[in-house]
């Protein structure tokens, strides 16, 4: 028992100051004892987080981690900012807003614009802009549920999409996305969920940024047919 | 047990993978979020929390290691360590921490964290509530409030010397409740 030994509550509850704190550390290294108590401290503390009341999180918090992760490719690349046209941004229901929020942050930051980066260095330029999005209603049966958000980039319009719990598929079927104008559906990307069930697709709307005012996922054996085939498992106004 | 797979998420996180770092954060966020509030009553501090735990996991500033214990234990350390940190910041410079009774409710989304989450809090209020109220202030003061050693015998009216074993004394008890109650403290 060395006359550190006494200061590993205080060690624990970090009411140490940053030299004491130091020292203490140094002292951890070479004192089995302490190291074995520190563990003892952690083994019967375990359980007590669990005691916590479940507090509702910020709907944007998700976002806003997201937004402020590095990015990879800004390495070797331009600065990355991406200013979002605050006028044009929409305010988000209450129900779409939470996931909403980190399909924005997680599909933007992320795939997309990722890969507008690669042939656009000048994207701290750009402007990228909500112009709508939706919440797609599961059909009967089922508990999946998916947002759909429409997002312009300069002329570049781009349709994302972000699947949960969708049902376990066969192995010769897969999720094919719709756009739909009218009674004229036109496949917009397929959905690969992970083994959660969840899945996320961003699919450009080079030809199909017309007039069309629906979403919908259904089960296809083949991709992007001229029509739906399948059954239909999400569907949603936007 | 839930969490098996987050081992692997949480290396996949440190190699950058978005996604992997995203099922991680689903997973966690509101247990994160929850128990900083518990610590601080404080939904700024548990916000600021919440995004320093989660981006220095993405980072690499918090480095988790099998040795550690489980992923999620670790990650729950890292959060208390941060927020009563952060308290302590908050209250050096004088700020009230805001009292935010309003923001408790009940959870709209149920995960399996959640899930067991739930389970675990009954099992672990019903195990406190059977302590003697001493033992229950003194683990209030020594994990929740994150107290000096001092400041608890001031507070509890003990010899220095005896407050390490009070709070031993308390946690093991309630610990020994809790195993025989549900049997899941050392899943
Ligand atoms: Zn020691």
């Amino acid at each position: 028992m060395n006359k550190s030994c006494h200061m590993l509550i205080d060690y624990f509850n970090r009411t140490l100051t940053d030299v004491e704190m130091r020292q203490f550390e140094d002292h951890l290294i070479e004192c089995p004892s302490c190291q074995e108590e520190l563990m003892e401290w952690e083994m019967l503390t375990e359980d007590l987080p669990y005691e916590s009341e479940a507090v509702e999180v910020p709907t944007d918090l998700k976002a806003r981690v997201f937004a402020s992760l590095p990015d990879e490719s800004s390495k070797n690349e331009n600065v990355m900012q991406i200013p979002v046209k605050e006028k044009s941004r929409r305010p988000l229901g209450v129900a779409t807003s939470i996931l909403a929020a980190g399909l924005f942050a997680s599909l933007v930051a992320n795939a997309f614009l990722f890969t507008e980066m690669q042939k656009e260095p000048d994207i701290a330029q750009s402007e990228i802009q909500l112009i709508g999005q939706s919440i797609l209603a599961p059909e009967e049966g089922t508990s999946a549920s998916a947002v759909a958000m429409l997002i312009a980039d300069g002329d570049q319009e781009v349709l994302l999409l972000d699947a949960t719990d969708l049902p376990t598929l066969s192995a010769d079927e897969l999720y094919q996305v719709w756009v739909i104008e009218g009674d004229q559906p036109y496949p917009a990307g397929i959905v690969q969920p992970n083994e959660t069930g969840t899945g996320t697709v961003s699919h450009p709307l080079a030809d199909l940024s017309g007039t069309w005012d629906t979403v919908a996922i259904t089960i296809e054996k083949e991709p992007n047919l001229p029509a739906p085939e399948g059954q239909i498992i999400l569907a949603g106004g936007i | 047990m839930i969490g098996t797979d987050d081992v692997q998420l949480y290396y996949q996180t440190v190699a950058h993978n978005r996604h992997s770092f995203e099922q991680l954060y689903d997973r966690y966020e509101k247990l994160v979020f929850s128990f900083s509030y518990r610590l601080t009553n404080n939904r700024t501090i548990a916000e600021e929390v919440t995004q320093d735990v989660f981006l220095k996991l993405w980072n690499g500033t918090n480095q988790y290691a099998e040795d550690k214990g489980k992923f999620s234990s670790w990650l729950l350390t890292v959060t208390r360590n941060k927020s009563i940190d952060e308290l302590r910041k908050s209250k050096r410079h004088a700020y009230e921490p805001m009292l935010d009774k309003d923001s408790l409710t009940e959870e709209t989304v149920s995960t399996e964290v959640t899930a067991e989450w739930n389970e675990r809090r009954e099992l672990i209020r019903t195990a406190i509530a059977e302590l003697r109220a001493e033992q229950q202030e003194i683990i209030e003061l020594f994990y929740f409030k994150g107290f000096s050693q001092s400041k608890i015998a001031e507070h509890c009216k003990l010899p220095l010397g005896t407050v390490k074993g009070r709070i031993r004394l308390a946690l093991k008890h309630l610990k020994g409740i809790i195993g025989q109650e549900g049997g899941v403290s050392n899943e």
